[in-house]
């Protein structure tokens, strides 16, 4: 589609506007220096990546999974050990992470995927807590203290990808968001994406139509693995350091990214991203600004993600990109001006 | 050679023989009723034959191959399409979409797949509900669409679980007109009915099944008249 043919409709005015809007705001947060904006930001673009990833599997797939910390973890240790063990810049770590999560996925998909429903859902946050537990005593990588990288000089920034501030990731973790919406939306409209909302409606149905719901849980559970795992790389380059308390957290990583996806609306292929958009500054608010306005009542922030998903459960419990299409305003988006 | 053979199956769950030892061929062509009284096993032995349940004893011949205990989407594969007594509409997704997922087993694209399922859903009269959610279906049109599914997977070997089951007399007879143009299109049917006209008239050969055993097997005026199969229906009717 071309530039000209995508501002005919409200919808493709609206999306060129809100891309031109993310290209420019690292840049202008940085120009101003406003840090809090710039770490907000990247922690939206990051969690959109992650809970876009979750919604192949959980969403279309409708394989619930609240142990997307296994990949995300995985991802952050293995971008982290290529480049303080190996000396390979994050460029291809990131990548290399987002692969071993992808293998990680594979294999516990053939004990996992012999489950259904909310039993598949506890043995994912059982996994999660195997793989915490397991990285702890795991000397070669840190143990208990984690991995942290040293300060590179100027001159070896851009392969070490080390940078002050969130903003050049900002731009990074836009860029990883592209490809995986590009891959993401191919995979949806195919064959896959068909077969994988036939097998979360009705997987008799869906074998009684030929297919195998084995096969394509697992293509879902390495495609979705790879980005999650791609996240955990952008992570650790950020912050310069992982271990295992962090990275493998079920709160902070596996139930943010399934607030995120249930908020913007799982049903939806752009809900998550939404979602991660409109959950993550709620959070970061609280946890810089209201949180340490109250040192005494701690789990202030765990508070404020109940709260979130009661109004979630109560007002839109199809999540907002889904709540919009239900009462017809996508489809006016998309109607010519 | 008979393109589906039933040998000497039996299943069982816990200490109940759902189907006992039961044999029958169909061949290409044809149009079968199996009939019979309330938990006779029917149900049962179409989700033997369509891979949802494994037989204790017996094999199931297909085309002259063993598909005895392969998996559901295998025998799908094969060309044994099935429809659902209990319906099983894909709810979150539109009609179209619906069929379009079962078209996708013979098609190279989606588009092509998509093609299909347009065809398909103009020839069971649900086209204008295509871009409706199933969710939005009565029951009558999920049957329907139970249907439009099985035929998109192009099957030669279609198993239709009481499609009529529901319909007035009016929606009853479209729908065997439906199915003798299936039939005619070269699809060979068997189907468990419980609607007494619709299976005895389509049907050139009627199974009856009773207890899990089969009772008798004929044309539907010889099934009709034995009097093992009426007292199997009366014996059962309790007023």
């Amino acid at each position: 589609m071309s530039l000209t043919s995508l501002l005919k409709t409200p919808l493709g005015f609206l999306s060129a506007a809100a891309v031109a809007l993310l290209a420019a705001a690292p840049a202008v947060f940085k120009a101003a220096d406003l840090p809090f904006p710039a770490n907000t930001l990247l922690l939206c673009l990051m969690y959109g990546i992650l809970a876009m990833a979750w919604n192949l599997l959980s969403g279309y797939g409708g394989q619930l999974s609240f142990g997307h910390a296994i990949f995300f973890g995985v991802g952050a240790y293995t971008t982290m050990v290529l480049m303080l063990y190996y000396d390979i810049t994050p460029w291809i770590g990131i990548v290399a992470g987002g692969a071993v999560a992808a293998l990680v996925g594979a294999g516990l998909g053939v004990p996992l995927f012999r489950l259904r429903s909310h039993w598949f859902a506890l043995a994912t946050i059982a996994a999660a807590e195997i793989f915490r537990l397991s990285f702890i005593p795991w000397k070669w990588i840190g143990g208990s203290a984690g991995l942290q990288a040293p300060i590179v000089p100027r001159e070896k920034a851009l392969y070490y990808l080390q940078y002050a501030g969130s903003y050049v990731y900002c731009y990074v973790a836009m860029l990883f968001l592209a490809a995986e919406l590009v891959v993401l939306h191919r995979v949806v409209n195919s064959r896959v994406g068909y077969y994988l909302q036939a097998i979360r409606e009705d997987e008799d149905a869906a074998m009684a139509m030929g297919i195998n719901p084995f096969k394509y849980k697992m293509i879902a559970m390495v495609v979705s693995g790879f980005f999650t795992g791609v996240g955990g790389g952008i992570y650790a380059v950020r912050f310069r350091f992982v271990d295992p308390f962090a990275v493998f957290d079920l709160i902070t990583i596996s139930v943010y990214i399934v607030v995120a996806g249930i908020l913007g609306g799982m049903y939806t292929f752009i809900g998550p991203l939404v979602g991660a958009f409109v959950f993550m500054p709620i959070t970061e608010y609280v946890r810089v600004y209201v949180v340490s306005r109250f040192p005494r009542y701690y789990g202030l922030h765990v508070f404020v993600l109940g709260v979130v998903l009661l109004v979630i459960a109560l007002s839109v419990p199809e999540g907002i990109v889904g709540w919009l299409e239900e009462k017809g305003y996508v489809r006016k988006l998309k109607e010519r001006w | 050679m008979p393109l589906l053979e039933v040998r000497d199956v039996t299943k069982r769950f816990g200490g109940l023989v759902a189907v006992n030892s039961v044999s029958f061929s169909i061949d290409e062509g044809e149009i079968v009723g199996l009939i019979g009284p309330n938990g006779a096993g029917k149900t049962t032995l179409f989700n033997v034959i369509s891979g949802f349940y494994k037989p204790e004893a017996g094999r199931v011949l297909f085309m002259g191959r063993d598909i005895t205990g392969k998996p559901p989407y295998t025998i799908a594969k094969l060309g044994i399409g099935r429809t659902f007594q209990i319906v099983k509409p894909l709810l979150n997704l539109t009609v179209l979409e619906n069929v379009v997922t079962a078209a996708l087993l013979k098609s190279s694209s989606l588009s092509e797949a998509k093609e299909r399922a347009s065809e398909v859903l103009e020839f069971t009269g649900l086209h204008e509900k295509r871009m409706l959610k199933a969710s939005a279906l009565n029951l009558v049109e999920r049957k329907r669409l139970e249907l439009s599914r099985a035929l998109a997977i192009d099957p030669k070997l279609l198993l239709l679980d009481e499609v009529a089951a529901g319909l007035n007399p009016r929606e009853v007879d479209s729908l065997l007109e439906l199915l003798r143009q299936i039939n005619s299109a070269g699809k060979t049917i068997l189907m468990v009915e419980h609607v007494m006209r619709a299976v005895m008239t389509i049907s050139q050969r009627v199974i009856v099944l009773h207890h899990g055993s089969k009772l008798a097997e004929g044309t539907p005026s010889e099934v009709a008249s034995d009097r093992r199969v009426i007292e199997a229906y009366l014996g059962e009717v309790v007023f």
